[in-house]
């Protein structure tokens, strides 16, 4: 086994992380903090264009640049472009944050999400995804001056996430006492012919409560609404959307390259997981009056959807989740660019009895509402409603009928919070007006999404058809390489 | 080994218990400086248990980095800010009773479910993917650290500049909206 240090593959890495000790080092002299945002939507953009020309291959063992994490990383990207450009346009109403450090930390994280797509052992995915929730746990607490709470948010996730470590961890090291090594690779060769499995599926087990804690599956979903309403909003999106989106891709290269053989066995245990994370999150969101909390238990709801297509164990399901979690992604954005008009303009509008009345103020954001609320809320014409209706059909496909109908009727009791919100847009009135502008700080995030959730929601087949072909494609390069 | 018990398994028994019983001593204790003595006590038994694993350097490197250093570091803390006393709060979770019974029913579900599992028959053999005693100690860490364990070894650096940057950046000053 050789050792390889290729640069041209971490190429990506490297540039964000100059990009970040830059912003880091030279803030001081920059009186104006635009300078940030435009150096890192700059390096965003070079980092697509280095991942478009890099090479496949691995630095080290460790790191290995496919299909999947050159696709991932793109989604990412997008993701990471758009809440960065909503972060400008929220800063500018809320100057007491606008410091170059946001960004930085933001670019941070970003480089602990591309190691972590990357990454080919257990320690180096470990140590990537602290790498990518500590600039987060610091983000959440930025506003802490003003906000007291934004404290508990933050102190309450670093716990929740402390604890995940500790599982992690304990998991990793009994998956390495039972196969000896850390390496996906060699995991997978070592438990190829082993009739007993029970060790390496207690360990399995505690990797999986590690990641649930990052995920919000239900026993470790506590920190998510207390995390989620403190934290400033692009952040919020961040977190809901772009670190789910990595986690859980990483743990589905977990059970395809190196646990294969527990692949059906932990369908199964998940089962009751995904259910329960659903009921809770949808049931928990119906009594909640702040958008944001609202939003923050969806979000929960939203990861037992994702979940749903581990339980059947194959490459479709598989596919399924992460077409679901890029759909979310693009919804969660979209919803929390409008979030961030609404604050901008008046903070209590984020209320949701407060926005009564609004599709009298202005209709178009109504209708941009309307959008993305249907989406989330799994109604037609939307791409919420591709996403859970692969998952339920892929269920119903291997057998497990019970559970896509219990999913379904959970995600009818998942429709009321979303649907209330637009009762009190379109259905009250109002005295109350209010002045709004504009910003391309807002609308472009929004227009890109609110167009992507319609065309998906229309045209799903070549989105769930790439995610497919990724992982297929993946897997017979890994694993037949030539 | 006449008593049918062999003195490996009479040390480690030891040193678990005495590890164990200390942190959640230093968990209960209500005065800063006896937890910080206490975790002193559970890092040198610690250290210990590393050395019956045969791996002295990692050894001397616990005892000089945590119980030489951190440990100290934190006594300075706990002295400098004056933080004899613990602050009392009142209960902090609402129903204390139910939730501890709640913990320990999930406890022996747990034990139960792992007793089921493991009682009947022995714990595996640990696969080591290299023979130990082929060269010393100090060598298998460095050749598994800087060949195979590059990259990790350079995201730790990060993650330390990451800390630094964040405790910096949370103590700045900062207008807060009572003196605004």
């Amino acid at each position: 086994m050789t050792i390889e240090l290729n640069f041209g593959v971490i190429l990506s890495e490297i540039l964000l992380l100059l990009v970040g000790c830059f912003i880091f080092l030279f803030d001081r002299f920059f009186k104006n903090k635009g300078y940030a945002f435009w150096l890192t939507l700059l390096s965003l953009l070079i980092a697509s264009g280095v991942l478009l020309i890099s090479p496949f291959g691995g630095f080290t063992l460790s790191y290995q640049n496919d299909f999947f994490s050159i696709v991932f990383k793109f989604i990412v990207l997008f993701g990471a472009f758009l809440v960065v450009i909503l972060s400008k346009n929220y800063l500018t109403y809320h100057s007491q944050l606008n410091y170059g450090e946001y960004y930085g930390f933001l670019i941070l994280s970003l480089i602990g999400a591309f190691l972590m797509l990357s990454s080919m052992d257990l320690i180096t995915m470990y140590l990537s995804m602290e790498l990518m929730s500590f600039p987060v746990y610091l983000l959440i607490a930025l506003n802490f001056a003003q906000q007291r709470k934004s404290l508990e948010g933050s102190f309450k996730y670093f716990l929740a996430g402390a604890m995940g470590s500790v599982f992690l961890l304990l998991g990793m090291g009994l998956v390495y006492s039972a196969t000896g090594s850390l390496f996906f690779m060699q995991i997978a060769q070592s438990l190829f012919g082993k009739a007993e499995l029970t060790y390496v599926l207690l360990g399995f087990l505690f990797i999986l409560a590690g990641f649930s804690v990052k995920m919000s599956f239900v026993p470790f979903h506590m920190w998510a609404p207390d995390a989620y309403e403190s934290a400033p909003l692009p952040i919020t999106s961040f977190i809901a959307s772009i670190i789910k989106f990595v986690v859980i891709a990483c743990l589905i290269k977990l059970l395809m390259v190196a646990f294969i053989p527990l692949k059906a066995k932990i369908g199964q245990i998940l089962i009751p997981v995904v259910l329960l994370t659903i009921l809770i999150g949808n049931v928990l969101a119906i009594k909640q009056d702040h958008l944001i909390r609202m939003l923050a238990f969806s979000s929960i709801a939203h990861a037992g959807y994702a979940g749903l297509g581990l339980i059947t164990g194959d490459l479709i399901g598989y596919s399924f989740t992460i077409f679901y979690l890029w759909v979310y992604l693009i919804m969660t954005i979209g919803m929390f660019s409008i979030a961030v008009f609404l604050a901008n303009y008046q903070k209590d509008l984020l209320y949701i009895p407060k926005l009564s009345g609004l599709s009298q103020i202005s209709p178009g954001l109504s209708f941009l509402t309307l959008i993305f609320m249907f989406a989330l809320a799994g109604i037609p014409p939307t791409a919420g409603f591709m996403g859970k209706f692969y998952l339920f059909i892929g269920l119903v496909k291997s057998g497990y009928i019970w559970v896509a109908i219990l999913a379904v009727l959970f995600s009818v009791i998942g429709a009321y919070p979303y649907l209330r919100v637009l009762k009190f847009i379109y259905m009250e009135k109002t005295e109350e007006t209010f002045s709004y502008r504009w910003e391309p700080g807002v609308w472009f995030p929004v227009s890109i999404t609110a167009f992507l959730t319609l065309l998906i929601g229309i045209y799903p087949k070549p989105w769930v058809d790439m995610v497919y072909r990724t992982l297929y494609l993946y897997l017979t390069f890994l694993f037949y390489p030539y | 080994m006449g008593l049918g018990i062999d003195l490996n398994s009479l040390i480690f028994g030891y040193l678990a218990f005495a590890m164990v019983v200390s942190s959640v001593l230093a968990v209960f204790s209500k005065n800063p400086v006896h937890t910080v003595l206490l975790v002193l006590v559970m890092v040198v038994h610690q250290a210990f248990l590393l050395l019956t694993l045969g791996s002295e350097f990692l050894m001397a490197v616990q005892l000089i980095v945590y119980a030489g250093a951190v440990l100290v570091l934190f006594l300075f803390v706990v002295y400098l800010i004056n933080l004899r006393k613990e602050t009392k709060h009142s209960i902090f979770v609402k129903r204390f009773c139910l939730c501890s019974l709640v913990f320990l029913l999930f406890l022996g579900f747990m034990g139960v479910n792992l007793y089921l599992i493991y009682g009947a028959k022995k714990f595996e053999q640990a696969v080591l993917p290299f023979n130990p005693l082929e060269k010393d100690n100090l060598w298998w860490i460095a050749h598994y650290l800087f060949n195979y364990y590059l990259l990790p070894f350079e995201i730790i650096g990060v993650i330390l500049l990451v800390a630094v940057l964040g405790a910096v950046f949370l103590v700045r000053k900062v207008k807060t909206t009572e003196e605004a």
